[in-house]
């Protein structure tokens, strides 16, 4: 995998970026509508906030939210954008994805556990969305959705770092809490091949738009990762490139799964033969 | 078939995670709301979003005691509370302040706002009649000194909101932090 940081390191910087337009406590983002709106609240990653506003979808809550806050409205962009182009939100913008992508590859390889290829990480993570949208139809949306934010979670995290306050007691005053930092940045991040674990199983937002990109790809007209098996000779690195294990091995060739594949481009840039790209056909 | 077993397992894991929520919903960072400006022997508010958490209203009772393990070993003897919902249900716009009512033990006050004056714990913009305050989220460690935590009642007191202009007590909830196994 670190074979392809150098050719591919605008994405890294794409991390950067999204790390300062939406995260606390620089949240440019939110700070500029905020100051639009004439709002006295805290620019934050609650201000975009994409777990809650899946809840609020089939909690039928979601057009009253986005009129009073008309950001929430990503929650509806998104899957239109993963339609087209694929979802660039996971693969190149998102915070709670990047930082433990970042953390997992200055793992030893040999420390970490390797599960790609041994199961299906969509049939999880869609399991996991149809409990979130029951819970949220049922009125319990709020106890998987905000006890159990990663979001939240790595803003803590983010905003001491950069204030330098680890005085903060908001990250470890509930068990949840905790136990989503350890699962999330620890077990399925640092310590996960990929770093994308919770990405893969977890992930409410990045489910829905994963479905809009697997929908997308079948029309010849969008955009989405291309094999060209002209160009392979077989080796296998863009399987190993793969932050979400969505490349794997079929008889001398390779299967992309769109259910998993976050067009991050790592598998573009780890083929010296040019034999994966980025395009509509 | 393996797809389904995967999926239940998910769907599973999104339960377990649920109701492990509900398990500890009660002890750690209950979040509660609170109305103003409300008559002696009212309702002021309860436990969870406006309406009340499985109907729940005051007081609202922390039970220290049913604190999940990763919250006892990383973060004991410190109760987290919190609020994203304090509405004027009145009929004018009022500026307000908030006290604790009969609370020696030390405690951090954390709001988001910045119209929030941590000095006189005042939300310095009025809240307009029959709305919420947008977009807050205030938050409440108190720190349990160690002569209380053997008692069955470490806390019993409340929330109080007063009118910033004229001290006027507009709404109080009671809130204990209790002991009970």
């Amino acid at each position: 995998m670190k074979l392809s940081f150098g050719k591919n390191w605008k994405r890294y910087m794409f991390f950067l970026v999204g790390i300062f337009l939406f995260v606390a406590p620089f949240a440019l983002v939110a700070r500029f509508a905020y100051w639009a709106m004439g709002s006295a609240s805290k620019p934050s990653i609650h201000s975009t906030c994409l777990r809650m506003t899946v809840e609020w979808i089939f909690s039928g809550r979601l057009l009253w939210a986005i009129i009073g806050n008309p950001l929430y409205v990503a929650v509806i962009v998104l899957p239109i954008f993963a339609f087209f182009f694929g979802p660039l939100w996971c693969g190149w913008l998102c915070p709670a994805g990047s930082i433990p992508e970042s953390l997992s590859r200055l793992t030893p390889r040999k420390a970490k556990i390797d599960l790609s290829g041994k199961m299906n990480p969509a049939a999880i993570r869609y399991g996991y969305l149809a409990g979130f949208a029951l819970f949220a139809i049922l009125g319990l949306g709020f106890t998987v959705c905000c006890y159990w934010c990663n979001f939240a979670v790595m803003e803590k995290i983010v905003e001491d770092i950069f204030l330098l306050n680890f005085s903060d007691l908001a990250i470890w005053a509930y068990s949840t809490g905790i136990i989503t930092l350890v699962v999330w940045l620890v077990l399925l991040g640092v310590l996960l091949k990929g770093g994308r674990g919770w990405c893969n199983f977890a992930c409410p937002i990045g489910a829905i738009q994963s479905l809009a990109h697997a929908l997308g790809s079948r029309l010849s007209c969008t955009f989405k990762i291309v094999y060209d098996k002209s160009k392979c000779n077989d080796c296998g690195i863009c399987i190993k490139s793969c932050p979400t294990w969505a490349i794997t091995r079929s008889k001398n060739s390779v299967t992309i799964d769109r259910h998993l594949c976050i067009v991050c481009k790592e598998c573009v840039a780890a083929c010296h033969l040019g034999g994966l790209r980025y395009s509509r056909k | 078939m393996v797809f389904g077993v995967l999926f239940a397992l998910g769907t599973g894991a999104l339960f377990l995670s649920g109701f492990h929520s509900l398990s500890v919903i009660e002890s750690e960072m209950v979040h509660f709301h609170i109305n103003f400006p409300v008559a002696e022997g009212e309702k002021a508010g309860g436990v969870g979003p406006p309406g009340g958490f499985r109907g729940q209203l005051q007081p609202v009772v922390i039970n220290i005691a049913k604190e999940g393990l990763p919250k006892r070993i990383c973060c004991p003897w410190i109760v987290g509370i919190s609020t994203h919902w304090i509405t004027n249900i009145g009929e004018k716009e009022y500026t307000i302040r908030l006290e604790l009512v009969n609370c020696s033990m030390p405690v951090d006050w954390v709001c988001t706002l910045s119209t929030w004056d941590p000095q006189t714990k005042t939300i310095r913009q009025a809240v307009l009649p029959h709305q919420s305050i947008p977009g807050l989220s205030l938050d409440w460690f108190f720190r349990i000194p160690p002569e209380l935590r053997n008692a069955e009642t470490v806390y019993d007191g409340g929330l109080r909101i007063v009118d910033a202009q004229t001290g006027q007590v507009l709404s109080f909830l009671p809130i204990k932090i209790v002991v009970r196994r």
